[in-house]
């Protein structure tokens, strides 16, 4: 913009000219409406400010409320996969200390405490599908099977004058699923369990399975093989006679 | 007003997630503790009421963690040993059985042990022994 006077180049919020000193008419209205721009500007800032300092307590509040979320959230997480995470924690200590617990297991075997030997692997969480314990898997396999003989029989048997009322078809079913389940995997297995470095043990798994249903369910050898040889119908009425007394 | 009561309120939410939040992490840590055992207050009970109901061989495939090394925790190892003492008194017919002398005595010194160590609960041990004795059909 130019001065009216002099020519001379002016701006808008000058209120004189630079130049020749004449007062400047033309932009009086501009000035005023940028100082009644600033004021309002300036009120605005202030009332924004004003909701901004009142609000801020509400916007960290909420901001704790998410913080507070997300943590529950994680821990949720965390105790609901807690078991894969210590399974996986164990599963690899049980690696690192391969020296240590490779003694324990043979002692475990050399008394053939089949069942020991399992609730150990399955204590220490040992996976027997992987390196170094993969020797054991077939062994682990059939203890556990063993395990199952063992405890169906248990159940059935070992109780107390009071607890006699307590059996029922369920320990029959159970005894019976349970041999059928080892004698099964055995015969299935027969081939594998010749080749095993643990055969023997596999052998003497079986031949105590013999003796157990020979002392707890009543049957010497022929009987043994003329109870496997039944049906599941003759099978379940032996045991129902063995355990119920029926 | 309506900023106080939002403020108040969410306070108090705050409040409540964070008393969550504690018993959360808390709970997360105790998940988290690598003991091999956890003689978790449902496996316990359990096991006392199938001893109280005398059926010692429930109580034996209950306690069979014990056998094979878990820790248990202080105020349930009795009961765990209890059934740990059913559990051995039906194997130790097997080795009687296959005339493994040996074997019998290592078996019957654990119970020895066992009876030694708990002696209020002779009478549990008497009543497994009966049994045991009870179920040999030979």
């Amino acid at each position: 913009m130019k001065c009216r006077s002099c020519g001379g180049e002016i701006s808008l919020t000058d209120k004189v000219c630079p130049y020749c000193g004449r007062p400047l008419e033309e932009t009086i209205r501009h000035r005023s409406d940028m100082e009644k721009y600033n004021k309002e500007n300036e009120k605005a800032k202030a009332r924004t400010g004003k909701a901004a300092s009142e609000n801020l307590p509400i916007v960290i509040s909420v901001l704790i409320m998410l913080v507070l979320i997300i943590g529950i959230g994680v821990s949720r997480y965390i105790i609901a996969e807690a078991y894969h995470f210590r399974s996986d924690a164990l599963r690899k200590e049980s690696k690192e200390r391969y020296e240590e617990y490779e003694p324990i297991i043979s002692d475990y075997l050399n008394e053939g405490d089949y069942t020991g030997f399992a609730a150990f692997i399955n204590a220490h969480n040992i996976a027997t599908y992987d390196t170094p314990y993969n020797r054991l898997d077939l062994l682990n396999d059939m203890a556990k099977e063993y395990t199952k003989v063992v405890n169906s029989v248990e159940c059935a048997c070992l109780v107390g004058e009071e607890a006699k009322q307590y059996l029922s078809e369920d320990e029959v079913y159970s005894c019976r699923m349970a041999i059928e389940s080892f004698y099964q995997e055995y015969n299935d297995k027969k081939a594998a369990i010749e080749k095993d470095a643990y055969r023997d043990h596999i052998v003497d798994m079986e031949a105590r399975v013999g003796l157990i249903m020979e002392i707890y369910l009543g049957m010497d050898a022929e009987e043994r093989t003329a109870y496997l040889a039944g049906s599941v119908n003759e099978q379940e009425a032996y045991l129902e006679e063995v355990i119920l007394g029926e | 007003m309506n900023r106080k009561i939002i403020f108040r309120s969410l306070i108090a939410v705050n409040i409540i997630l964070g008393i969550w939040l504690i018993i959360s992490v808390i709970g997360a840590v105790n998940e988290l503790n690598l003991q091999y055992v956890e003689a978790d207050s449902h496996t316990s009970w359990s096991l006392v009421m199938y001893l109280e109901r005398e059926e010692y061989g429930v109580a034996a495939g209950l306690a069979r963690p014990v056998r094979g090394g878990e820790m248990i925790a202080g105020e349930n190892e009795d009961y765990y040993r209890i059934g740990e003492y059913a559990e051995l008194s039906f194997l130790k017919e097997i080795y009687v059985k296959k005339g493994a002398t040996e074997t019998v005595a290592i078996y019957e010194n654990r119970l020895a042990s066992l009876r030694e160590r708990l002696p209020e609960y002779a009478a549990i041990f008497d009543k497994i022994d009966t049994s045991v004795i009870n179920s040999i059909k030979e």
